[in-house]
């Protein structure tokens, strides 16, 4: 390797877009019309045990539960919020909630022009209310029943009666994000493995989300491939 | 040298002439009789005897009259301490009625507020915190219960759940955790101590049991029990009979999560485990009526696979009014519209008998039965309407 000076090293490895990834997630999220992103969006404003029952939040109310959002609703009060770019925030134990969370986690550079950014999504729930009925049946909601093999003897039609909060959480964050491309960052991947210095960079969910209090959850790594070389010092501001 | 008195005549062994304390509460022993004709006779000329009431049955909270003199409690340097502690002096030297954790009902005789102005049942409650038994006139130390502790009380014949208030002391002094303690800044453990009576109701609390306390509505605060401490009797005793065990029940609370089920209105807070049936009664002028019923007995919280059969009786006090027609009305929480109830659940009505069946298992929330009683052949004239819910999962 041939020997740079300052000018050169400092324009390696610039991550001139990393400073929006949340940002850019979240808005995604809020526009987001999937089943999966409906989904997050009930669990986060409904803590009750019917909550995909509930109406599918509007963009007006999913709006109202991101940290620092303003919005035009009442009762947005930090408490209410559910979403932020930090990896906990204290301001949303007060009830007993589902939150999510995102935020940078690790960087692993592979060489000069190229890194693996780890994004981190954590979510946690209350353990009194990680109980969700499932959310339908076949009368009432015939297009998005969950079968199941088991038969109940009191049931003419056998679905999943109830569903783990937490495992839903992460279901629908994994098939929400995964794949997701970001403006100026790339690909949110849950399936990159690297090794880089021996060391094997890879996607994992860990259930390591604990406040030794009330709350568990998981914390997901996507990796995303980042480059991004400069030769202008004020870039990324 | 003035001797104790010792009545000596019915005395069967040597243990009944010890001369130990507590003194001998023998009624033929001439000093204490006269020691009451003092007190009888002094009576009338204590300026500060007032009427005050007593909880006449354990745990109850039912009260009856009673004239006692109220005292300020002082400290050994003669200063009072606080209003929130009274001496009630009683007129019986030998009052046997009372014990620690025995409950007064008195309000403020010469307050803010106007006799005229102040409900019966707003009236403070006190409890009985110490008492003298060694001495030779009577008289307990009471403070004042500055709160209440709500909770659910599931009577396990009915199956009905009524809302229960107990009177309790949240202590007011910190003690050796209070901020300038020692003029060194030590923090102040945010546990929350409650004392209650020891009785059939407190007996229920349970660790991890939550409690929306005092202004915790307003601000949607809960707390939950860290630890209960239920020893302090007011007798020495092994016999843990609700009887014997009166005395003070001490809850150590810690401020938690607040639940979606949380019922702020009433200040009762959800609790994780039990689904308990509440149904209000409907107070008129003069008479509250409550619907009950004599199948199923006990009412289960869940509709499950095999059929409940409903038989309601309307209930006003102690007597049950009878061939009250009823009428059944379902709705469950969060049905789509356009789809029909009957798929889930079915009533069949045999005179005063309402089948309930479930056809399928319901997700989306409880079932909610009104039963009404027409204006036509309600006793108030007007029609009466009682709530309840009942589960419909499989797991709730």
């Amino acid at each position: 390797m041939d020997y740079y000076e300052y000018d050169q090293y400092n324009n390696f490895n610039r991550f001139s877009n990393i400073d929006g990834i949340e940002a850019k997630i979240i808005e995604h999220l809020i526009h987001s019309k999937t089943k999966y992103a409906n989904t997050i969006w009930q669990l986060l404003k409904y803590p009750s045990k019917e909550a995909l029952w509930q109406e599918v939040p509007t963009e007006k109310e999913r709006m109202a539960l991101v940290e620092g959002a303003v919005s035009s609703l009442e009762e947005s009060e930090t408490k209410e919020k559910r979403l932020f770019c930090k990896p906990f925030s204290d301001d949303a134990i007060k009830d007993e909630c589902s939150v999510l969370c995102f935020y940078i986690g690790e960087i692993y550079p592979v060489d000069a022009t190229q890194s693996v950014v780890s994004l981190i999504a954590e979510i946690a729930t209350h353990n009194h209310i990680n109980l969700v009925s499932g959310e339908a049946d076949f009368v009432a909601h015939p297009e998005v029943t969950n079968p199941n093999d088991y038969y109940y003897t009191d049931n003419d039609v056998p679905v999943v009666q109830y569903k783990s909060r937490e495992s839903l959480l992460l279901k629908c964050v994994l098939a929400e994000l995964n794949g997701l491309f970001i403006d100026g960052v790339g690909y949110i991947q849950f399936n990159t493995h690297q090794q880089v210095d021996g060391r094997n960079v890879a996607s994992k969910v860990s259930m390591s989300v604990y406040d030794g209090r009330s709350f568990f959850g998981h914390k997901i790594q996507f990796n995303i491939l980042m480059s991004g070389i400069s030769e202008n010092p004020a870039i990324g501001r | 040298m003035a001797r104790k008195v010792i009545n000596t005549t019915h005395a069967a062994n040597r243990y009944d002439i010890l001369s130990q304390t507590p003194e001998n509460y023998n009624r033929d022993n001439y000093f204490l009789r006269e020691l009451q004709e003092k007190v009888n006779a002094d009576w009338p000329y204590r300026p500060n005897r007032v009427d005050i009431e007593f909880e006449n049955a354990w745990g109850k909270q039912t009260y009856s009259p009673i004239e006692v003199v109220i005292q300020s409690v002082r400290s050994e340097k003669g200063t009072e301490i606080s209003d929130d502690y009274k001496k009630i002096v009683f007129r019986d030297i030998l009052e046997r009625r009372f014990v620690i954790g025995s409950r007064f009902r008195f309000g403020d005789f010469f307050g803010q507020r106007g006799v005229e102005d102040v409900n019966v049942t707003d009236r403070n409650i006190w409890m009985g915190i110490n008492m003298n038994t060694t001495n030779m006139t009577s008289a307990m130390v009471v403070e004042r219960c500055n709160g209440v502790l709500g909770s659910i009380y599931t009577d396990p014949e009915t199956g009905l759940s009524t809302r229960h208030y107990e009177p309790v002391i949240f202590p007011q002094t910190l003690n050796a955790s209070s901020l300038l303690y020692r003029n060194s800044i030590t923090q102040e453990d945010a546990d929350v101590v409650a004392i209650v009576q020891t009785n059939e109701f407190t007996r229920q609390y349970f660790v991890n049991q939550r409690f929306i306390l005092g202004y915790g509505a307003e601000r949607k605060q809960v707390y939950r029990i860290k630890s209960i401490h239920d020893f302090y009797s007011s007798i020495t005793s092994i016999d843990s009979s609700v009887e014997k065990s009166q005395g003070l029940t001490r809850i150590y609370l810690e401020i938690t999560e607040t639940d979606p089920r949380d019922d702020y209105e009433h200040k009762i807070a959800a609790q994780s485990v039990g689904s308990p049936i509440i149904v209000d009664t409907i107070d008129t002028e003069d008479k509250e009526y409550c619907i009950q019923f004599s199948s199923p007995k006990p009412v289960p919280a869940y509709l499950g696979s095999t059929p409940i059969t409903f038989i309601p009786i309307l209930v006003s006090g102690e007597e049950t009014l009878s061939d009250v027609p009823f009428e059944l009305n379902l709705s469950l929480a969060n049905l789509p519209a356009g789809v029909n109830l009957s798929q889930y659940v079915e009533v069949e009505q045999s005179n005063s008998a309402f089948i309930v069946k479930k056809k399928r298992a319901y997700l989306g929330g409880d079932l909610t039965m009104k039963w009404r009683v027409a204006a036509a052949h309600s006793p108030t004239g007007e029609q009466l309407e009682f709530e309840m819910q009942l589960g419909m999962g499989a797991y709730s």
